[in-house]
């Protein structure tokens, strides 16, 4: 379930990191538009809720839920870093673990 | 707020670390244990194993008191047999298993304090009981002084996040690597020094129960641990334990959690026999004590369990206690809690650093060094890389050591202590860039060659382990190799990093009456 | 050097007036709860240490170091009372 997580985690992290402006810049080399910078959050907010959702709803729920908000510290460290040194990877990594969650779900 | 981050971050800063650190070796005591002693056989928790263990216990002790048997889990993968002759420690003997294929004697394992070490370090510092626990919890209370302090100063995170500066500033990076690593894991911060806290309460606010009466114990005091008589009455023989072995097994395995991990029989060879098996349940986060079921000793009949009632606050108080100790955590969120103490004893390091770095400059202006700067700068260096070293010198000894040296796993200790002290005497004589980076390299030296040493004293048994399908021997390694790496791109970063820096002014301290105290802001 | 002095009083203020605070607000509310004796001992244990963290945080926050230790001697004298009221009650019970 950890991983699961991890792999819904980090994506939506990478989505609320390119709704700043600054990071947006680094990653994609363009400015953010205002409907983009609405989009994204949408995106990443809506992502931290599945993947709340699939914690909850799970039935170990309790060890899920601490496993969530420990995800989040380890996908936000990574997000952070890629950011600073390969910030053009980002989006590809992020779709990467996106596409892992479904084979890890069925794996464990 | 900013004076009583900086104050109360600094003063215990040194010790937090420690505990830090330790801590978070702690995540992987069992699978550190199983490095440590390479040599222990690995079983599977099977009857067989089962049915070895009381074999053996027949043949060595059948007239000791108590017997037990531990089967393995999938951290620890080693079975064990203990007795009880007499009363008291003595009296108390334990023994390894064979692996079952083999025959012969138990293997001799290597005495050592495995992860152990770490775990008792984590709250008692090596210190005399019970000074240890109180020192840990005054810095698990300045800790969280300095998190709830340094949400205030450092308020305007929200700006920053996701943003890590790694330039040619040096401040910047560190204060960018203090912020990122405090904010993302901020809750866990925050769980674990009140955690701390609250788990050894009965020591830091004993008034509360001191004021508060005894209540009196309905019915008849507990029996006392009778030993083995003369006349071997009552003793449950093995064909008995194994049945009801089966029987508790299927009835816990029937809902899909664990089997029985413990046996213990007690009270044998009189009529107040008992066969007892527990194991710990999986699932809730809460500290709970182990899951028991326990039969009559004569007759095989199942005995009832008292259920103690759960109010409210006994279930937050688990939850609380059982989030620290984090034994719920399968080995996926185990590495993830891992990460989170790594990225703790970052946040503490980069707050230590940063109390000299900020104050660096203002001091080389003005030409002197005051002797608390002076202080702070080695204990810093001695503490952040020192503890490195004193652990990679622990694991160094644990493979060159020979196996038979008495007292064998004091000497590791004492390894781990004299590598520390060597450390801090030679911040005291080098200039404090200069033993920063001789000191990493040693770090790195240390950690990326222990997988070497591993391979030549003990490469066998990794082999083994891995064809076995264990993988925590190896992972062992390579999270050694990683750390090293770090170490080395630390030392590197170090090197090419100018520095302003008279060094000679810093290698000596002028006179200590020229201590900052309070104009800190 | 009345800075210092200042400070030094503030640090006394924070430790031994916040555990004072944090000792004594144990024993009240142990002694107020109607709850079985571990689960009182715990609820009144447990909160405590936050009470411990609020007086430090306010004697090092408070204007002038003579507020710090009003605000945390204040209460402290308050819940000394309250102890010398409760405690004899609760002897009382137990007998």
């Amino acid at each position: 379930m950890s991983g699961v997580l991890l792999t819904l985690i980090f994506p939506s992290l990478a989505c609320l990191a390119v709704a700043m402006p600054l990071h947006h810049r680094r990653v994609f080399g363009r400015e953010l538009a205002p409907a983009g910078r609405a989009v994204w959050r949408l995106l990443g907010a809506g992502g931290l809720l599945a993947a709340l959702g699939l914690a909850l709803t799970s039935r170990q729920w309790t060890a899920d839920l601490v496993a969530w908000t420990v995800m989040l510290a380890v996908a936000g460290l990574a997000v952070t870093f890629l950011l600073t040194y390969a910030p053009r990877v980002l989006p590809a990594v992020g779709l990467v673990a996106l596409s892992l969650a479904p084979a890890l779900a069925w794996w464990g | 707020m900013t004076w009583l981050h900086t104050w109360t971050g600094l003063l215990l800063g040194w010790v937090l670390f420690a505990i830090m650190v330790t801590g978070t070796a702690t995540y992987f005591r069992h699978e550190i244990t199983r490095w440590m002693q390479p040599e222990m056989p690995a079983h599977s928790a099977e009857r067989q194993t089962m049915h070895a263990g009381l074999a053996r216990l027949q043949e060595i002790a059948p007239k000791a008191g108590r017997w037990g048997v531990e089967l393995p889990d999938a951290r620890s993968g080693a079975a064990s047999v203990w007795w009880q002759e007499g009363p008291g420690r003595q009296g108390f003997k334990r023994e390894v298993l064979p692996a079952l294929h083999q025959s012969g004697p138990a293997p001799q394992v290597r005495d050592t304090r495995g992860g152990e070490f770490f775990y008792r370090f984590h709250f008692q510092l090596q210190l005399p009981h019970p000074w240890g626990r109180y020192l840990a919890g005054a810095a698990a209370m300045f800790m969280f002084l300095a998190l709830i302090s340094g949400i205030v100063t450092h308020r305007q995170f929200f700006k920053d996040f996701f943003t890590f500066r790694s330039g040619r500033n040096g401040p910047r990076t560190t204060l960018d690597l203090h912020n990122v690593t405090a904010v993302l894991a901020l809750p866990f911060y925050l769980l674990i020094s009140y955690s701390a806290l609250v788990i050894f309460m009965h020591m830091y606010l004993p008034w509360a129960e001191k004021v508060l009466p005894e209540e009196k114990e309905a019915g008849t005091p507990p029996p006392a641990v009778k030993m083995a008589g003369e006349n071997p009455i009552g003793s449950p023989d093995l064909a008995m334990i194994l049945r009801l072995y089966d029987e508790a097994q299927s009835s816990w395995t029937a809902g899909e959690g664990p089997g029985v991990r413990r046996l213990e029989v007690s009270s044998r060879n009189t009529p107040e026999a008992s066969v007892a098996f527990s194991r710990f349940d999986t699932g809730g986060v809460g500290m709970q004590r182990p899951a028991r079921l326990e039969f009559n000793g004569l007759t095989g009949e199942a005995v009832e369990q008292k259920t103690e009632p759960k109010g409210i606050v006994t279930a937050i108080h688990s939850v609380i206690y059982g989030l620290h100790l984090a034994r719920f955590a399968g080995s996926g969120l185990r590495w993830g809690f891992f990460v989170m103490g790594l990225m703790g004893s970052v946040l503490v390091a980069t707050g230590l650093v940063l109390w000299t770095l900020k104050r660096r400059n203002r001091h080389l202006s003005a030409g002197r060094v005051p002797f608390g700067h002076w202080l702070v700068e080695r204990l810093n260096l001695a503490t952040i890389a020192g503890l490195f070293i004193a652990i990679g010198a622990l694991f160094w000894a644990n493979r060159l050591l020979p196996a038979s040296l008495v007292g064998r796993g004091d000497w590791e200790v004492d390894c781990f202590l004299y590598a520390w002290g060597a450390a801090l005497l030679h911040v005291c004589v080098r200039p404090v860039m200069r033993a920063w980076r001789e000191q990493l390299i040693l770090v790195a030296f240390l950690f990326s060659g222990l997988p070497l040493l591993d391979a030549f004293t003990a490469g066998s048994y990794l082999r083994g382990s891995m064809q076995a399908g264990q993988w925590a021997h190896a992972a062992f390694d390579v999270a050694v190799l990683l750390l090293g790496l770090v170490a080395w791109m630390a030392a590197v970063r170090l090197t090419r990093q100018k520095v302003k820096q008279p060094e000679k002014s810093l290698t000596r301290p002028s006179a200590p009456q020229d201590e900052p105290a309070s104009e800190v802001a | 050097m009345l800075a210092k002095l200042g400070v030094a009083s503030r640090w006394a203020a924070a430790i031994g007036g916040g555990y004072a605070l944090a000792a004594l607000s144990s024993v009240v509310l142990a002694l107020t709860l109607t709850l079985p004796r571990e689960e009182a001992v715990m609820a009144a244990s447990m909160p405590a240490f936050l009470i411990f963290a609020a007086a430090v945080v306010w004697a090092f926050c408070a204007r002038t170091a003579w507020l710090a230790w009003a605000g945390i001697g204040g209460p402290v004298l308050i819940l000394a009372a309250a102890v010398w009221w409760l405690k004899p009650v609760v002897i009382a019970a137990a007998v």
